[in-house]
């Protein structure tokens, strides 16, 4: 076994000590050979005949040679070790295509690799957690939406108690907090995360330990684990961070942990601090606070079932609304990145894609100019005894080559590039300390570039299968891939590239369409202008109703004092949703109950919010006078026809609640994406306890320095308040389409490459076509055809193969832009306008990529062209 | 014309050129083949080229060294000369063929009826 080993050992080193051995045996030969001459001389043979024999009785130098080398090392190693060498010096030589097809590689490697990167997490390896297939993030349906992703502590304690179908929960509260590090305070996400939180998903800190079980007791749960980015951010990656003390809510905590950098979360479940989450139902209103809840299915039991359990569980007795409001709930399971926008990471692997295939087209496409290029010389070496075997493993092994350039130059973007790229486009901080260099996205670059390197090969090597073999030594005449066939090859891989850059083309166009309609949308007021601030208030700041009006009316007139504010107002929410709409049953005239939203804010407020009044009149602002502004929407629904003015209506809110209505208003949005449902206005003092919002009007949106200027303001007020938002209404509604915005600006770049691929790939075909015609352009010159016939000449055959491209793309496109449905706002895939575009835009492209050519074949020289003969 | 000449069996070169070296010691190519020629009083059809092959194959195994020393001419030449384990190796591989040998013989003398079913 061991000599066998060693056998091999030798045989291989034989190989690279090829030289030396050869030299070696040469000598060993000769001297043979020598000694054999003069045996035969001695025998008395002539000197030739002595000669002879003696090459006769070695069997041949040559054939010695070879049989020594066979069995010393391995030929077919050698063989390679050759191939490789001459690919490289040919490749060297042909620099620019080398460096051109390297770019392509590199391209459309380094741009896939990239979007894997992005979308591999949520698309295609769904979340790296414990059994991720048990895990659903449990919410409810009701008549407003299909789906709420959270539950009320009251219910996921009942779940707890009263069910078994889950085996553990996951549950976090989220809260906006003020956390002092050091003397300064920072506004944080701060989670309560429930005892088997962690557990279930599988989340172990990297540095210090996760919460115990008696840490979940009121007072032992001052402790808090952070995230690697608050870490570094905020304690500038102290190496003994871990008993460190920081404020959270005038509470005094210790860190006991720090979590991974790239530690992987449920959308929900994403914070900066993280502390224990003991379970209190809260007494004035029993469905808050409210919790996100992943449950881990017990083994064995269907979701279905599960389903069923968590709708068959008892609340404990609730106050009239809060039952009906309940008894309209459905629970619902879903997937746990269901509130992430998967049809965005859909989008952008599918441009990923279509931008590496018109990569490896465009790089197929090099390998055939550069295959005509070199028929004489492939002709010549097919003559002299070569076979295509071995032509077409020198081209493998040219192309392998580029791609083993291309795969360590996107090795290296993956390590320095992509990261701060990353964090970029997704906005995430943390993503700038994440290396990509890991085995998923190596893997990534393997597959790749292999894929690519075998079709970049594979297509000129084919071609050179079917080719005749003496031809190419004609001057001229066909040859070793030979022109025609190869010419319609070409010509089809260009139309494929067209096609893909025209799906790319027509998804971008899409998004800008959707952008348009996004801009021109009716919220019901004029989002210019309007500031929103959210104020939160720590734990254990509580305020008597009464208190929380004074101190709302104290910010009130503070802010209005702010330069550039015109006008200020207050209530439970304002303008967009964002906090608690106070929702209500109202008694329709058939007798049933629906849901109706009621915002209790100060008289001013239609003024500030620029609401439009269509009928009646608004609250007055004198205390107990009652008077109730409904919407539009509320009046059709519950009064038909009917004016509504003077009427009252019955809502089923703590008791029986009847008001007489005093106007109504237009509609408005609570998102870009809803559509207005019934609500109604009330005074603020009428129900204090959720104000917590304040509108500010402008002349014009303020500049960023306006949120420090009301926070400061705020803090001067009162430092213990907590401003978890500062944000024009512009920014709010820009914030709502975020998903839609990183795959627009994603699609934008990799559009633009697609485009100038796809022309620069048309370029070359024609270009080279003109080139090989140039001899018969001459002569259609020398017999009477104008120059301005060979330019319409060339261009209408660019022309046309540009047409076909586009119409092929927009056929694919039609099908594939389905995807993207619902990221669009208003806009339909199949939008006629985008296509007319799209087909323009490159078409245009084509025109310009055939002009120089065209140029180029109407000035032939046919007096050159002649003497070239 | 003496009997027709005998084709070289498969491996056995190996072996001939171990038991060379085993009796006359240290040798070139050349002499390796010719004492092999010789001692095989020319009934051997031997390529002579195909001894570097043989060669270079056993000193791989480890079977045989090589040393490029003078020569009895006063020229360069490439010794070979037997490992200890090229001695054991004889020694199993001699073995091997003796009983390889003693099979065959008794296959082809064995008259009909005699071996058992």
């Amino acid at each position: 076994m061991i000599s066998a080993l060693s056998r091999l050992i030798a045989r291989l080193r034989a190989v690279f000590a090829k030289r030396a051995l050869d030299e070696d045996l040469n000598e060993e030969l000769a001297h043979h050979l020598e000694l054999l001459t003069k045996d035969n001389l001695k025998a008395g043979m002539a000197p030739e005949e002595a000669r002879r024999q003696a090459c006769i009785a070695l069997g041949g130098l040559e054939q010695a040679r070879e049989q020594h080398r066979e069995a010393r090392g391995f030929i077919w190693l050698e063989q390679i070790g050759k191939d490789i060498a001459f690919a490289t010096r040919a490749l060297c030589r042909a620099r620019g295509f080398t460096l051109t097809v390297l770019a392509m590689l590199v391209l459309g490697v380094g741009v896939s690799t990239f979007v894997f990167n992005l979308t591999a997490w949520i698309l295609i390896f769904d979340q790296p957690f414990p059994h991720p297939e048990q895990l659903w993030l449990i919410g409810f349906k009701d008549k407003h939406s299909a789906s709420n992703p959270y539950r009320s502590t009251m219910q996921f304690q009942a779940y707890q108690e009263q069910t078994r179908a889950f085996s553990e929960y996951a549950a976090v509260t989220r809260d906006v907090a003020n956390v002092v590090v050091d003397g300064e305070p920072v506004v944080v996400n701060l989670l309560g995360a429930s005892i088997d939180c962690f557990h279930t998903l599988g989340i172990k800190p990297v540095l210090g330990r996760g919460f115990l079980p008696e840490e979940y007791r009121p007072g032992a749960d001052n402790v808090v684990v952070i995230t690697d980015l608050f870490w570094r951010k905020h304690f500038h990656a102290a190496p003994d961070i871990l008993g460190r003390q920081v404020l959270v809510d005038q509470q005094l905590c210790t860190v006991i942990g720090v979590l991974r950098v790239d530690q992987p979360f449920p959308p929900a479940f994403a914070g900066d601090v993280y502390r224990p989450f003991i379970p209190r139902v809260d007494a004035v209103n029993p469905l808050t606070p409210v919790v996100f809840v992943i449950g881990r299915l017990a083994p064995a039991v269907p979701p279905e079932q599960a389903r069923a359990a968590l709708a068959a569980v008892k609340l404990p007795t609730l106050p009239p609304w809060a039952t009906a409001y309940v008894a309209e709930q459905e629970p619902i399971l879903m997937r746990p990145t269901d509130i992430a926008r998967s049809e965005t990471y859909w989008v952008m692997a599918i441009a990923g894609m279509l931008l590496y295939s018109i990569a490896c087209l465009n790089a197929m496409n090099l390998m055939l100019v550069r295959l005509l290029g070199r028929r004489q010389e492939l002709s010549l070496r097919l003559a002299l005894g070569g076979t295509r075997w071995q032509i077409a493993r020198l081209l493998m092994i040219e192309s392998l080559g580029l791609a083993l350039v291309a795969s360590l130059v996107v090795m290296a973007a993956a390590r320095w590039i992509f990261p701060p790229l990353l964090a970029l486009i997704t906005g995430s901080e943390a993503a700038k300390y994440v290396s990509s260099l890991n085995v998923r996205t190596l893997a990534c670059i393997a597959v790749l570039t292999l894929v690519a390197s075998v079709a970049v090969a594979l297509v000129p090597a084919w071609r050179l299968m079917k080719s005749e073999i003496n031809a190419g030594l004609k001057d001229g005449g066909a040859a070793a891939g030979d022109g025609r066939g190869v010419a319609r090859l070409r010509t089809a891989l260009v139309i494929f590239q067209a096609a893909l850059a025209v799906v790319l083309l027509a998804g971008t166009g899409l998004m800008v369409r959707s952008f348009e309609q996004l801009h021109r949308t009716n919220l019901g007021f004029d989002p210019a202008g309007k500031v929103k601030v959210t104020i939160s208030f720590p734990r254990g700041y509580d305020l008597a109703p009464e208190a929380r009006l004074q101190l709302f009316e104290r910010l009130q007139q503070r802010l209005a004092t702010t330069p550039g504010v015109r006008a200020v107002s207050f209530g439970q929410d304002t303008l967009l949703e964002g906090g608690f709409y106070g929702t209500a049953q109202l008694l329709m005239a058939d007798g049933t109950y629906r849901s109706v939203a009621g915002n209790f804010v100060t008289a001013d407020y239609w003024k500030t919010a620029g609401l439009t009044l269509k009928k009646g009149q608004w609250f007055s602002s004198k205390r107990g006078e009652f008077g109730v502004v409904i919407n539009e929407a509320f009046a059709k629904a519950r009064f038909g026809d009917e004016d509504p003015i003077g009427k009252s209506f019955k809502l089923l809110v703590s008791g029986d609640f009847l008001q007489p209505v005093v106007g109504v208003v237009g509609d408005v949005k609570e998102s870009v994406r809803s559509t207005p449902g019934m609500r109604m206005y009330v005074a603020e003092w009428v129900y204090p306890l959720n104000i917590s919002s304040l509108l500010l009007r402008l002349d014009h949106d303020p500049g960023k320095e306006f949120e420090g200027v009301v926070r400061h303001a705020i803090y001067a007020l009162d430092p213990k308040l907590i401003v978890s938002q500062v944000a024009t209404i512009n920014e709010i509604v820009g914030n709502g389409m975020w998903a839609e915005r990183q795959a627009f600006r994603i699609l934008k770049v990799l559009t633009v490459v697609a485009l100038v691929l796809a022309v620069a790939g048309l370029f070359a075909v024609i270009a080279y076509t003109v080139d090989s015609r140039m001899k018969e352009f001459g002569v259609r010159l020398a017999l009477g055809a104008q120059p301005a016939n060979l330019h319409r000449l060339v261009m209408k055959r660019g022309l046309t193969t540009a047409a076909v491209g586009v119409a092929v793309g927009v056929a694919g496109a039609l099908g594939l832009t389905r995807f993207m449905q619902s990221l669009l706002f208003e806009t339909t895939p199949y939008d006629p306008l985008v296509y007319a575009a799209v087909a323009m835009i490159l078409l245009v492209a084509a025109v310009a990529a055939c002009w120089l050519p065209a140029r180029r074949a109407a000035r032939v020289d046919i007096t050159r062209l002649l003497r070239a003969e | 014309m003496a009997a027709e000449k005998l084709d070289l069996l498969q491996g056995t070169l190996d072996l001939m050129v171990l038991q060379t070296l085993a009796t006359m010691g240290p040798m070139h190519g050349y002499g390796i083949a010719r004492r092999i020629e010789q001692v095989s009083a020319d009934a051997l059809i031997l390529n002579q080229g195909t001894i570097y092959a043989a060669l270079v194959r056993l000193q791989q195994g480890k079977w045989i060294d090589a040393e490029w020393s003078a020569s009895d001419n006063n020229r360069k030449a490439k010794y070979y000369s037997l490992t200890a384990s090229g001695r054991r190796r004889l020694v199993t591989e001699t073995k091997n063929w003796e009983r390889m040998a003693e099979v065959v013989r008794r296959i082809l003398t064995s008259p009909p009826g005699e071996v058992a079913p």
